[in-house]
């Protein structure tokens, strides 16, 4: 493994996308760093301007109108090497917006994910257990 | 070899490397007693050495509205700027080396930073960089007046003195206009940081990092070390030109990395207990109040220089 | 001087939510403002109308994820008022906890985010380290952290453990001590106060004519809250004040919600003390048709429901009022004139929660013309038409 993905993994700098959620992973992501879970033990850091994210954190259902500005935020404006991870049920599958009319695609039919949290919303110990998969995942552990 | 010694002192000690690595160091006990401050851990020793290193390795993109060599340059002058400034205050309390006017080569080369973050917000052609960068030289005005009469109380109470060595063995600090002028510059020093009460140029939560909204990796890692390498600079240039100067034999060694942990632990609590002011309230508070106890202690300066008291 | 247009969003750290505020600028001073939304609807309404009246619960819980048991209680009045019955005793107290416990903890996510939103960390770490605090009341007395699935037409879903209660009411004890060292902290700070006192300035005749609800409101002066004006739940059987200043600014809008906290402790700890033993929940079997409304004041004001039933199992109509719909247009008299700098946390202080607020426009691609719903309707028929034309059916 080069060095630069060594020091991603020790310093991922998270950029929060919203696509259509209702608030409570998004606000789950956000208690990950008050003082009772502390990401910033891990080096991790949430972002104001997207060019500086290494970590996207995808929440909501994939909304009609968010979709298309999430897929051009991930093809033209992330400097890469980037990683997505699907918070929620939500991100993952839809969750009980399956039959909205305004959810129409998952949200990996639009962009590659890595890592999915489940949960409705998922516990800030279950987020950062997903981040800690997805380390092993970009390592190659299993 | 007198160019030799100075391109090692340039790139080496106590230049570039020195003041990288002790700048990385600093920006860690920034995060770590900012973390204390809101009840966290914090990141480990490491981290900023962690996020230097990721940020060389990521992608850089420029924006296709902005100038392309001005976005990348700005950056490195920056740097550049601060490492200057960084060696002639080494040179000047380690070894004695130094020209007459130093003090004033280095007030010019600490603007130099600010005037890059500028330009290269300018360069990126973003409007809230834009905004951040119009925000900036509206700070640079306002913190610069109280600053320079600051530098000119030192200079009287140092015996009208331009040299950094000369003012170095002078504590100011020790009189009423000394107090005065170094708490003033501590402020000063806060707003040049960047740094809350005063970061109105970068306000993540307004104007989206400002300048910075552009940058991604290695531009953006340069921004960062010169962020780094000022917290280190500006709390030695307080020391000269306030506290004594470092001292480096027997017991003052210890005393001096106090004097820069205190200076360094005041600014980040400052900056954890404060809200980010307006950019006009800046301004007025430079201005209105700063500016003026400033002229204060000038003139209680020169009434303790006529006089000879030398409390004043 | 040069008018620019600076957009706060659609993805911008002010918001957790996706919204696009459009500022118009001369230099620093914000002259227009336009929002425009739709980044975060889902056409819940309408998800609602394909669920029954039990299941309809867990999607209306889904509008809002700080509002999770608002809009339900407001949803299960609607359905009880069909009906109409009265909820049972105890239900009705285990329903005032819930959403008392609500208040607090969005009231102090609220103080964490405007915190965050002035660059004052500090505040935002602890008041978000507190509102754990409150959280794992919730969680004992729910079993959920957020969320909490305790509403159904009829009564609630899960009774609370009289074991649990001396727990919670140790936890709820604890915090009031940190709270006031907060409450000092914050209510002392000057720069604070220079920051807060004097921007986004509702007046009461503003305020009354935006129908501006919840502390929005009362922050302006107007007495207004449902608790107080048509009493629920457990509202009336407890003693507690409503807050109301005459600030009208954005300092006003704080000052209430940080006192509205105490009351909501007040109200939570006399709940828990007096809870009153029974049955829990009805068991209603059939809804009747007819149409029914709920209200309940949410953190964020009033938030309505309407709900029609045909005598199916399933709402024939399901309609939902945030209240964020209602502040949002204050922001038309508040943020013109301000800066840049000011009008972030003006946007912040009506507390908006856009994905309660989400609703649908159409606009024709090239205009600025807006589509009605019958203007839609007739749009959509004469399409059906042209293809029934083009299939050659009649």
């Amino acid at each position: 493994m080069n060095l630069t993905l060594k020091a991603l993994l020790k310093s991922p700098w998270v950029f929060h996308l919203s696509t259509g959620s209702c608030n409570n992973c998004d606000i789950e992501i956000l208690d990950c760093l008050t003082p009772r879970f502390d990401i910033e033990r891990f080096g991790m850091r949430l972002v104001g301007s997207i060019r500086h994210a290494d970590v996207l954190l995808v929440t909501g259902s994939g909304n009609r109108k968010s979709m298309l500005r999430v897929k051009k935020i991930y093809e033209e404006q992330v400097p890469k090497p980037c990683v997505v991870v699907g918070i929620g049920e939500c991100a993952m599958s839809r969750g009980m917006f399956i039959h909205s009319y305004n959810c129409p695609r998952p949200l990996d039919s639009d962009i590659p994910v890595d890592v999915y949290i489940p949960g409705c919303p998922p516990k800030p110990e279950a987020i950062i257990a997903g981040v800690v998969k997805l380390i092993n995942k970009i390592k190659g552990i299993e | 070899m007198e160019i030799t010694r100075y391109i090692f002192a340039f790139l080496i000690f106590p230049g570039f490397l020195f003041t990288v690595i002790v700048g990385l160091f600093s920006t860690w006990v920034d995060r770590k007693v900012t973390a204390r401050v809101q009840w966290r851990v914090g990141p480990p020793l490491m981290q900023p050495l962690y996020d230097f290193v990721k940020l060389l390795g990521k992608e850089t993109l420029i924006p296709a509205g902005g100038s392309r060599a001005v976005f990348l340059s700005a950056p490195i002058v920056g740097l550049v700027a601060v490492i200057l400034v960084s060696t002639i205050l080494w040179l000047a309390n380690l070894w004695g080396t130094a020209f007459v006017g130093d003090l004033i080569v280095v007030v010019y080369l600490l603007v130099i930073p600010s005037l890059a973050i500028m330009i290269g917000g300018l360069a990126s052609g973003n409007p809230l960089a834009t905004t951040g960068a119009s925000r900036e030289m509206k700070l640079i005005l306002a913190y610069e007046l109280p600053f320079l009469i600051c530098m000119a109380t030192v200079i009287l109470k140092s015996g009208m003195s331009i040299k950094l060595v000369e003012i170095a063995k002078t504590p100011i600090i020790g009189s009423i206009s000394g107090v005065l002028v170094a708490l003033i510059a501590l402020l000063c020093i806060q707003a040049k940081l960047g740094f809350v009460p005063f970061d109105v140029a970068e306000a993540e939560t307004e104007i989206m990092s400002g300048p910075y909204i552009e940058y991604s990796g290695v531009p953006l890692a340069v921004f960062k070390l010169t962020q780094a390498t000022m917290l280190f600079t500006l709390p030695i240039f307080l020391i000269t030109a306030f506290l004594g100067g470092l001292n480096f034999s027997g017991w003052g060694i210890l005393w001096t990395v106090l004097k820069y942990l205190a200076i360094l632990v005041l600014i980040v609590v400052i900056k954890n207990t404060n809200p980010r002011v307006r950019i006009d309230q800046a301004v007025k508070f430079f201005w209105y109040y700063l500016a003026p106890v400033a002229a204060a202690a000038f003139v209680l300066a020169v009434f303790g220089q006529i006089y000879a008291i030398s409390w004043l | 001087m040069q008018k620019s247009v600076i957009s706060i969003g659609p993805y911008h750290p002010l918001q957790e939510e996706p919204e696009l505020f459009m500022l118009t600028v001369e230099g620093e001073t914000v002259v227009d403002i336009e929002v425009s939304i739709g980044y975060n609807h889902r056409g819940i309404e309408k998800l609602s109308e394909r669920c029954n009246f039990d299941q309809s619960t867990f999607v209306i819980e889904r509008i809002c994820g700080i509002c999770s048991t608002s809009h339900p209680f407001a949803y299960t009045r609607a359905v009880e008022d069909i009906i109409p019955v009265e909820v049972p005793e105890r239900a009705r107290y285990i329903r005032t906890i819930i959403a008392e416990g609500e208040r607090i903890h969005s009231h102090l996510l609220w103080y964490g985010l405007a915190g965050h939103f002035l660059g004052y960390n500090t505040v935002y770490m602890w008041m978000w380290k507190l509102r754990e605090e409150i959280l794992d009341v919730m969680e004992i007395l729910s079993g959920n952290r957020n969320n909490y699935a305790m509403f159904k037409p009829g009564g609630v879903r899960r009774d609370i453990n009289s074991d649990d209660i001396p727990l919670a009411l140790k936890k709820i004890d604890a915090i009031i001590p940190t709270l006031d060292r907060l409450k000092k902290a914050i209510l002392d700070d000057p720069v604070l106060h220079a920051r807060l006192k004097g921007i986004g300035i509702l007046t009461k005749e503003e305020a009354v004519d935006y129908c501006a609800l919840g502390p929005t409101s009362r922050a302006s002066g107007v007495a207004r809250d449902v608790r107080k004006d048509a009493p629920y739940g457990a509202y009336d059987r407890v003693d507690w004040d409503m807050i109301v200043t005459e600030s009208c600014d954005v300092w006003g809008k704080a000052v209430v919600r940080l006192l509205e906290m105490y009351e909501s402790i007040k109200i939570v700890k006399t709940c828990l003390q007096n809870l009153p033993g029974g049955e829990i929940d009805l068991n209603i079997k059939s809804i009747p048709p007819g149409e029914g409304i709920g209200a309940h004041e949410a953190p964020r004001g009033e938030t309505f429901h309407y709900v029609r039933s045909d005598g199916t199992n399933r709402p024939a109509r399901h309609k939902v009022r945030a209240s964020t719909f209602m502040n949002l247009p204050t922001l038309k008299a508040t943020v013109p004139g301000s800066s840049i700098s000011d009008a972030t946390i003006i946007l912040a202080a009506i507390d908006p929660c856009y994905c309660c607020t989400e609703r649908m426009a159409v606009r024709s691609r090239e205009g600025k013309k807006l589509y009605g719903g019958q203007e839609l309707i007739r749009l959509s028929q004469e399409k059906t038409k042209k293809i029934k034309r083009e299939m050659g059916i009649k």
